[in-house]
């Protein structure tokens, strides 16, 4: 659905994204993790066609997004700065938006006033930070977009909101294959949603991953052994991210089946054996560390 | 189903209409107030504004007419295109499935209906009211007038504050730079006229009055519409042709506009050094003419580096968005601007030109003109009229201008009164292109080659209309100057016939003495045309020639006819003067009356009554010159005027007032 290929931008002195590739699927929500300044807004931003690259393609459904109208009625960006016009209802911005959008769907627009809760006579500019990017929600997904592009959107919600919020961009993926990339500086907000996540740093993407191949793929072992012949035949057969040993408890982080992993260490008749979930977390700090980038710091 | 093709976006024009709307309104009330509501008040008016003075619509309301035609559309571009100088409205805007192009088209187009609709409103209102008899002056066609201008220099001016604001990212430098650019033409032509003058010896800087420059200046063009007889209609074709060029180009630039620039003072990197060393250059030139005040070059080199470094600094700081420029960098910048100005300025003080010593070949030139201004210059209607071709007239003028560009004497100050000091020479040459030249010098260094000059028949015949003498008159007014109120008209034909006579002959006898001596007349000699057939009494045409005291002959002819008494004040007008003696006098740089009402150090003084001195002293005393004896005249009425004694013209009977033991 969304291809971006080589994309380099410079801000006067400045580069931005240093020749960024990455693709994303019809229908899956692809969260673009990274510190503040590592170029994900950049990067959405051309994605939803406002800037142009300098050079590289941005392509949704196979088309150049940029100065592309017709496109562009398919994909919706709610900015990380909201703006509305002076003065203006919710209702007046419905308006102006239904004026754009020729996908626009009013039953929806009606029935989600209930989900929101907010009044459409009041002023946008009168609302809190965190209802007007509940409005947002509501102008944006009452367009139908095929793909909507948000920029640190769980930001300013409150818990029950963002869980709101989560569960209508689920039912729009699963019911029409709404294709959604959204930005974070923080993994755990984003986890339970993504099915790929891309990790940004200085303009680049340093790691692309689909989150249920590595949620499936690697393990927390703890385990005892009565030799160390043991221990070491097991660690030469596992692929080893990490591994360190508290007391006589080994604890390695492993990649592969989990049927195969538990193979191989049963097979070495261990004293304990447990095979722990990962959190993401977990996940990209042990596979980040092996290729030396404190990514500690990007996830926060 | 919206069409392709249609660039007509409801959405986007409904939104403008609800966010900027008020502007149409505020513009329609601006206008309303300043021309058809002034039309109401000078109906009702009329005893307190007669109403002859209206040519047009444009003689209304100004200047705040003026104020209101392009203020409101350089701020409808500023508020129709905020959107793209805010970063939030630049995301949300442009992430709307509409083009550029799209979106400038819609925006711009809400401007300009936004601005024409008041101005026809206003034209209506207009109409209906010149349609009161005491408007007949205001015709239909004025108000087409009025309504075309109005709506094209509302384009303009909007098309124009719309194509900077795509060059700038902020709307603030939007509106400040759109005015600046709309003055820069006539700005920056006074600014190289009046600073080149401090450099270029002989440059006539009145003489470039810079009027093709000032129409490309459009306010300073329309600031002029309330006085001048008929609207320049074709630079308004061509204000037309230039706000369809600016939007044009408006979109153009938007089309590659980087959007992320919102909030930069110019969007485009190329254009900001050339702002950035235009504000130098201009805050220069205005350091200079301020700093030149002091008449020290020391002031003036002060000024041109204090100003243009401040503008520069300035600029780079609006550039830059911070204060803290200082870097080294900032300054080799602003040293290689300096260097290239101080190779300028060098070129200029050094002359590399030969500008100063440029004197044509007397082959070369068809015609010449000597005066004391080049003000006949720029107004004549036909050059014919102001060169003069005698070839002696010519070789004499070339002398005088030879003179100068070689010994090159010190110019002295413009504001010393009275003093015949200003010298403008313009050459008609052959080659079709004229030459001018101005200088203000101190009369006794040039005295010897201005002689052959201004004795000369051709220089009085312009200068004291001996053509005019030499045909039939309607009248001849002789008025006295000063204080009191004298004159007489002389009508009968013999007389005036008489007079010219007298007049030809007394201009023919003066010499360089009378005619660089402007302070020692007893008044004026009016001589006026016969009416053109069509013409109104008031229109007559009038010209003054200077009554000097020693026109003996006109004063003999004024007392055998008995006129004298009602023409010039004589003794017995006076009922006493006052003589004061001020050691070294006060240089010729003060009125006369100053050493009597104020304390200069003047010794005591002696009043007079003697009728005969009193007689030499009228014939002998200046209004203003250098000398040493001051008098104080006090008429019958109570009436005083002052005057001087020049050294050599001080009577014996005054200097014996001091001398003669008491």
């Amino acid at each position: 659905m969304i291809q971006i290929e080589k994309v380099t931008k410079t801000y006067e002195n400045e580069k931005a994204l240093h020749g960024i590739s990455l693709s994303v699927g019809k229908g899956s929500i692809y969260g673009l993790l990274g510190t503040n300044g590592a170029g994900k807004t950049t990067l959405l931003k051309i994605l939803a066609g406002i800037y142009r690259p300098d050079e590289g393609n941005v392509k949704v459904d196979n088309q150049p997004i940029y100065e592309n109208v017709k496109l562009k009625e398919k994909v919706v960006f709610i900015s990380d700065n909201l703006y509305f016009f002076p003065q203006a209802t919710i209702e007046q911005m419905a308006a102006y938006y239904r004026s754009f959008y020729p996908s626009w769907n009013e039953e929806r627009y009606q029935t989600m006033q209930k989900v929101f809760q907010i009044n459409p006579k009041r002023k946008l500019q009168r609302l809190s930070k965190g209802m007007q990017r509940q409005a947002a929600f509501w102008l944006s997904l009452s367009a139908m977009p095929e793909v909507l592009i948000l920029d640190e959107p769980i930001d300013g919600l409150d818990p029950v909101m963002r869980q709101k919020i989560k569960n209508l961009l689920f039912q729009d993926v699963a019911d029409r294959e709404l294709t959604v990339v959204i930005s974070s500086h923080n993994l755990r907000e984003i986890e339970d949603i993504c099915d790929h996540v891309g990790i940004m740093h200085r303009g680049n993407i340093v790691v692309e991953k689909d989150l249920d191949d590595l949620k499936s793929d690697t393990h927390k072992i703890q385990a005892a052994f009565s030799s160390e012949e043991q221990e070491q035949r097991i660690l030469e057969q596992l692929t080893v991210l990490h591994q360190e040993k508290r007391g006589s408890v080994l604890l390695v982080i492993a990649k592969g089946q989990k049927e195969a992993v538990e193979h191989i260490v049963h097979s070495s008749k261990p004293l304990v054996f447990d095979l722990l979930p990962l959190t993401l977390e977990e996940i990209f700090i042990y596979e980040m560390g092996g290729i030396g980038y404190e990514i500690e710091n990007i996830l926060l | 189903m919206k069409s392709k093709i249609s660039f007509f976006n409801p959405g986007v024009q409904k939104q403008n209409l609800k966010q900027h709307g008020w502007i149409a309104l505020v513009y329609l009330v601006g206008l309303l107030f300043t021309v058809p509501l002034q039309m109401v008040l000078h109906i009702t008016n009329e005893n307190t504004m007669p109403y002859r003075h209206v040519e047009h619509l444009f003689s209304i309301g100004f200047p705040m007419q003026l104020f209101v035609a392009f203020i409101v559309p350089i701020i409808t571009g500023m508020f129709l295109f905020r959107y793209v100088q805010t970063k939030q409205a630049v995301d949300m805007i442009h992430s709307l499935p509409i083009s550029r192009g799209s979106l400038y088209i819609n925006h711009l187009l809400s401007g300009l209906v936004m601005l024409v609709i008041p101005v026809w409103v206003t034209g209506g209102a207009a109409a209906a009211v010149s349609a009161y008899p005491e408007l007949e002056a205001i015709t239909m066609s004025d108000v087409w007038i009025w309504t075309a201008v109005m709506t094209v220099m509302s384009v303009f001016f909007f098309c124009f504050s719309v194509f900077i604001g795509m060059l700038s990212g902020m709307s603030i430098a939007q509106g400040i730079l759109t005015f600046i650019i709309l003055m820069l033409p006539a700005g920056l032509f006074m600014l190289l006229n009046t600073n080149i003058n401090f450099f270029l010896y002989g440059f006539p800087n009145h003489y470039y009055s810079g009027e093709t420059i000032v129409k490309w200046s459009p306010i300073i063009m329309m600031g002029e519409f309330n006085h001048v007889e008929e609207i320049p209609l074709g630079h308004i074709f061509v204000y037309l042709g230039l706000a369809v060029i600016f939007a044009l180009l408006g979109y153009v630039l938007y089309k590659f506009r980087a959007l992320e620039m919102a909030g930069q003072a110019i969007v485009y990197e190329p254009l900001r050094p050339i702002f950035k060393y235009g504000v130098a250059f201009c805050a220069m030139l205005v350091g200079g003419i301020y700093f030149e005040q002091y008449h020290s070059t020391g002031w003036l080199i002060f000024g041109y580096v204090f100003s243009s470094l401040l503008g520069f600094l300035i600029a780079e700081m609006i550039l830059q968005k911070t204060w803290r420029i200082w870097k080294g960098r900032t300054f080799i910048q602003y040293a290689g601007y300096a260097a290239v100005v101080i190779i300028f300025g060098l070129v200029l003080h050094f002359d590399v030109i030969g500008y100063a010593s440029n004197v044509p070949n007397e082959d070369d030139v068809k015609g010449v003109y000597f005066g004391d201004d080049v003000h006949s210059l720029t107004r004549a209607e036909e050059e014919e009229d102001v060169f003069v071709t005698n070839q002696a007239y010519i070789e004499n003028v070339r002398a005088f201008h030879e003179y100068v560009a070689q010994t090159k004497p010190e110019e002295v100050q413009t504001n010393q009164p009275h003093r015949f000091n200003q010298y403008a020479i313009a050459y008609k040459l052959n080659n079709g292109s004229t030459l001018v030249r101005q200088y203000q010098l101190p009369l006794e260094s040039v005295k010897d080659q201005l002689a052959p000059i201004v004795e000369s028949e051709s220089y009085k015949r312009i200068n004291y209309h001996v053509d005019v003498l030499d045909n039939k008159l309607q009248n001849i007014v002789i008025t006295a100057d000063g204080p009191v109120q004298k004159n007489v008209t002389i009508t009968d034909p013999e007389e005036i016939q008489e007079l010219q006579h007298i007049l030809k002959y007394e201009i023919s006898r003066l010499q360089v003495d009378d005619v660089v001596e402007n302070n020692m007349n007893w008044g004026s000699v009016i001589l006026e045309l016969p009416l053109q057939a069509d013409a109104l009494p008031d229109e007559a045409v009038q010209l003054s020639i200077p009554w000097k005291k020693n026109f003996n002959q006109l004063e003999q002819w004024l007392e055998d006819n008995g006129y004298l008494d009602q023409a010039r004040i004589l003794p017995e007008d006076i009922a006493f003067m006052e003589v004061q003696r001020l050691a070294g006098g006060t240089n010729g740089m003060a009125y006369p009356d100053r050493v009597f009402r104020e304390d200069l150090g003047s010794e005591t003084s002696v009043q007079v009554e003697d009728k005969e001195i009193i007689e030499k002293a009228l014939e002998t005393s200046r209004t203003m010159g250098d000398g040493e004896y001051f008098v104080r005249f006090v008429t019958e009425n109570d009436i005083e005027f002052y005057g001087v004694f020049t050294k050599e013209d001080v009577p014996e009977e005054i200097i014996s007032l001091y001398n003669s033991p008491s």
